[in-house]
């Protein structure tokens, strides 16, 4: 079976005085239908540039450089202009983004913004787009969905807010719904719902889930597989029970490390030093070198290549002994 | 921040539009000042109905109707037309940075009584406060202009530095500040006043090019620069029966308005990014 | 009330008017309703909660950087609410705080070394070079070079200003440090290194915290008691190991079994709380946390009584049905 969305050699550039960055340097993966897959990373790692290129909309002055592919389903993403390429955004991929308090316009009825977005890509009466949107507000748990349609933005709490996000995204019977932080503004109690919510939707369509984090926490046991991005390249992919049994690259295992936890023995953290590099000056080699613990001889000047490490695990480090997948 | 004010000037001199801004405020500083003592009497009517003149070799810029020297009358115009622009700007801004900084800092009742009252000045139209005031005096002073134009100035300011403080009270530095046991005159002008610099700037931009507007229209009016003393404004009014005839007795003092106005946009913007450290 | 308590509030009450106009009487956000809890020194005590649970407010307000409506706050006896000026000078050179914020919290025009030293200056701690000693030894006591002294916080990561807000709290020599959510906006492998240096500072310095946190599992590293907040109260306070692993409290509980873990392994329930909490401008005449309560005893009494805090097993508790799991 073809993969739903293929990812190959994804560059994002900016021009900057000093010479482009790259914030996005080379990432390819895929995604089946029906999948589960997080993209996990840290501020400034480039997970949510990834996401917005995807749906080609990388902020100005950035640009997707040439020889990136990104195909769903057979089509050429990159090549799409005009209505096919409206068609994708909101239609094939729906979209939900880390605030929903600035992502909804705060004059217009929440009702009115989900219809908007039905109508976008189907044409319809009046009175079923009104169903549909009902049905809709229905489906993402909205209390007395006939009257909340009602509502502004401002009158609904942040977790209602998220709600109307993903039944908006959902509103082009997407194929694929990308997740940018959905629950990071949220409090955790209200975050449990989201997470629950999307769990639900995702089984009765059988849609893909593209969820991007940065927490750990939230991946686990609600995805099939895990992708861990820093400064710009994915360094490790692997089933999410794998990933936090034997994870294989030092980042990863730093940074599970690093999280404190509910359970387990109580020790002092173990911690990753420096900090997260710029795009504007990525280091030499292996980029997470600087800060690893388990630096060896080529990792400052030498790129590690990518290599399988384990059973559908792949990451890329001087240390895994793999063979190229 | 007090310290630094040759580096932030150097860092304005560094951004090229900046540096055209100051070029250009500095020539025309330098022609107000030195100018005049070059240049004809610009009061001094040659001899009655000569008419105007075109540019020449003798007036580079040509004559107005009376055949008085066009670059002189400009010139000393400059130091009119500046000189009551800058102090009346400086006046106003620091009423309407001062109250805007009380009201918004203090709060309560204090801000309510401030803010009511500048509503309630704001509802007025300026020039008819102008007009008022200046009715009372036959000739006024060019002194009591810059005062009149200056304490008619502020309100907008006030609203504008006032807001910028509601907005910065909050923040964390400012709240960190107070707990550190910082007094309010420590808050204000330690991190207030340099925090809200930018604001000021952009509103000593607008009211410089409003005032030159304004002392024009006022001097029109009758009621503003007297003639035969040469202000902008003065001569672009002059200019209003002989512009047909005569174009350049109104080109060169519009356009001196407007690149005064231009320039000072340039420097102020220039200035208000030097004064952040982060677009440094 | 313990006795030898460094910290003591006592039935602490801050309300908000919130909008209203010319012809429109305010509505009024009831941010505190009457807290009380005690700091003992060189402890930790964690205050735990969602937005607009009021745990912000009441650091804000026991620090007098917002009055209170009611209530009382002792600082090693002196009555902080009550305390004229010269008095309160004082004890806010006692009485420090570290901000969630790593970016709105220090004065973007200010060098590091002039924020670090705005304290010592205030309160005449050390006069000419001598500041300057202070500030670089500070920096070096938070981890940071002398040179960061004469840059500006823009050119800093999000760990490093935190660290320039730790070494601007310490600088006038505080014997008790409210700690703002100080790690909520930073990436997980920053985050242990902050918590880390705050333990350390603790140790060093023989500090008393109030941590303000809605992370549990930060709490755990970090707490020697634990209280949790729930519409401008506590609800369940008690030493961190009886509260986290033995809660009474159905929303401690649910709170508990929300926060996400970096584990598929453990098999927990989830308890996944309907709706949200109660509108901060309209308190319920009953137990706050009813409308949301999922516990099998709930019955009508938690609808028309507010359960006091009272002390069942080894923690307090403000549940009519503490007892019954």
């Amino acid at each position: 079976m073809t993969p739903l969305l293929t990812v190959d050699n994804l560059r994002v550039t900016f021009p900057r005085a000093t010479g482009p960055s790259t914030p996005v340097d080379g990432v390819s993966f895929s995604i089946d239908r029906g999948e589960r897959v997080a993209l996990v990373g840290e501020s400034g790692s480039g997970k949510s540039l990834t996401c917005l290129a995807l749906l080609r909309l990388i902020p100005h002055p950035g640009v997707i450089a040439a020889g990136s592919s990104i195909r769903l389903d057979g089509t050429d993403v990159m090549t799409l202009e005009g209505e096919a390429l409206r068609a994708i955004r909101g239609g094939r991929i729906g979209l939900v983004f880390q605030d929903p308090m600035t992502s909804l316009n705060p004059v217009l009825t929440v009702g009115y913004q989900v219809q908007e977005a039905v109508t976008a890509h189907r044409s319809m009466s009046r009175a079923e787009a009104r169903d549909r949107t009902v049905a809709l507000l229905e489906e993402v748990g909205i209390p007395d969905p006939a009257d909340r349609a009602g509502a502004y933005p401002h009158q609904l709490s942040g977790g209602l807010r998220q709600r109307i996000m993903i039944a908006i995204a959902l509103a082009g019977e997407p194929d694929l719904l990308v997740a940018d932080e959905p629950t990071t503004a949220l409090d955790v109690t209200i975050q449990a719902q989201i997470l629950e919510l999307l769990d639900r939707i995702r089984t009765r369509r059988n849609m893909a889930v593209l969820l991007i984090t940065h927490d750990l926490g939230v991946v686990a046991g609600r995805t099939d597989r895990v992708m861990v991005m820093y400064a710009g390249q994915l360094i490790e992919t692997a089933p999410t029970p794998r990933l936090f049994a034997a994870p294989a690259h030092p980042y990863t295992q730093a940074l599970l490390q690093s999280m404190p936890r509910l359970t387990g023995p109580l020790n002092r953290l173990a911690s990753i030093g420096g900090s997260v590099p710029e795009p504007t000056a990525w280091p030499s080699g292996c980029r997470f070198h600087p800060r690893c613990a388990r630096r060896i001889g080529p990792c400052a000047a030498e790129v590690p290549p990518w290599r399988e490490a384990g059973p559908a695990q792949e990451g890329r480090c001087w240390l895994i002994e793999g063979q190229a997948p | 921040m007090i310290g630094s004010l040759r580096g932030t000037v150097a860092t304005a001199w560094h951004n090229p539009s900046g540096r055209a801004g100051i070029v250009v405020l500095g020539a025309l500083l330098t022609f107000a000042l030195v100018g005049p003592a070059f240049l004809p009497d610009p009061t001094r009517i040659p001899s009655l109905g000569q008419g105007a003149a075109a540019p020449s070799l003798t007036h580079w810029l040509g004559t107005d109707h009376f055949g008085r020297d066009l670059m002189a009358r400009l010139a000393t115009g400059a130091r009119i037309s500046l000189a009551i622009a800058m102090i009346a700007v400086a006046l106003s801004l620091s009423i309407g940075t001062a109250v805007g900084l009380v009201a918004g800092s203090l709060g309560g009742g204090v801000d309510r009584v401030l803010m009511r009252l500048v509503d309630a000045a704001l509802a007025v139209p300026r020039l008819f406060i102008l007009l008022l005031l200046l009715a009372v005096w036959e000739r006024i002073p060019i002194a009591a202009l810059v005062a009149v134009i200056g304490a008619t100035g502020w309100f907008g300011t006030s609203r504008l530095v006032r807001g910028e403080v509601l907005r910065l009270k909050n923040d964390g530095y400012i709240q960190a500040a107070r707990a550190l046991g910082a007094g309010r005159a420590r808050t204000i002008f330690r991190h207030l006043l340099p925090n809200v610099a930018g604001v000021i700037l952009v509103s000593a931009t607008l009211s410089m090019g409003d005032v030159i507007l304004l002392e024009a229209g006022l001097s029109y009016l009758g009621v503003g620069v007297q003639p035969p003393t040469p202000s902008w404004g003065v001569m672009v009014f002059d200019a209003r029966n002989s512009f047909a005839t005569a174009p350049w007795t109104l080109f060169f003092p519009g356009a001196l308005v407007v690149i005064t106005v231009l320039a000072t946009s340039l420097v102020s913007d220039a200035l208000r990014a030097a004064f952040d450290p982060r677009s440094a | 009330m313990t006795s030898g308590a460094l910290l003591e509030v006592a039935d602490l009450v801050k309300h908000f008017p919130q909008g209203g106009g010319l012809f429109r009487s305010p509505r009024v956000v009831h941010a505190l309703n009457g807290l009380s809890l005690t700091v003992a020194p060189k402890e930790t005590l964690a205050l735990v909660g969602e937005s607009g649970s009021g745990k912000t407010t009441a650091g804000r307000a026991l620090l007098r950087l917002l009055d209170p409506d009611a209530g009382t706050v002792r600082f090693d006896g002196v009555d902080v609410l009550a305390a004229d000026r010269k008095t309160l000078k004082g004890l806010r050179r006692r009485m420090q705080i570290v901000f969630q914020d790593p970016y709105g919290s220090l004065d973007p025009r200010m060098t590091v070394g002039a924020s670090v030293a705005e304290g010592i200056e205030i309160h005449r701690l050390a006069q000419g070079p001598e500041i300057r000693a202070r500030v670089e030894r500070l920096l070096g006591e938070v981890g940071l070079e002398p040179a960061a002294a004469d840059k500006y916080p823009h050119q800093f990561s999000g760990g490093q200003r935190q660290r320039i807000g730790i070494a601007r709290a310490l600088a006038v020599d505080p014997e008790f440090v409210v700690l703002d959510e100080p790690v909520s906006a930073l990436d997980v492998s920053v985050q242990a290194q902050v918590l880390n240096l705050l333990l350390d500072l603790q140790r060093d310095r023989g500090l008393s915290y109030l941590f303000i946190a809605h992370d549990l599992a930060v709490v755990r590293q970090m707490a020697h008691r634990i209280a949790v907040m729930y519409y401008g109260r506590i609800v369940e306070q008690g030493s961190r190991d009886d509260v986290l692993e033995r809660p009474r409290h159905p929303y401690t509980r649910a709170l508990l079994s929300a926060v996400p873990e970096p584990d598929p392994e453990t098999q927990r329930v989830r308890i996944v709380l309907p709706g949200d909490p109660p509108s901060p401008t309209t308190p319920p005449p009953g137990c706050p946390f009813a409308s949301r309560c999922y516990h099998s005893a709930r019955d009508r009494r938690c609808d028309t009584e507010r359960p006091e805090l009272r002390s069942v097993g080894a923690t307090l508790v403000a549940c009519h049905h503490a007892e019954t799991a």
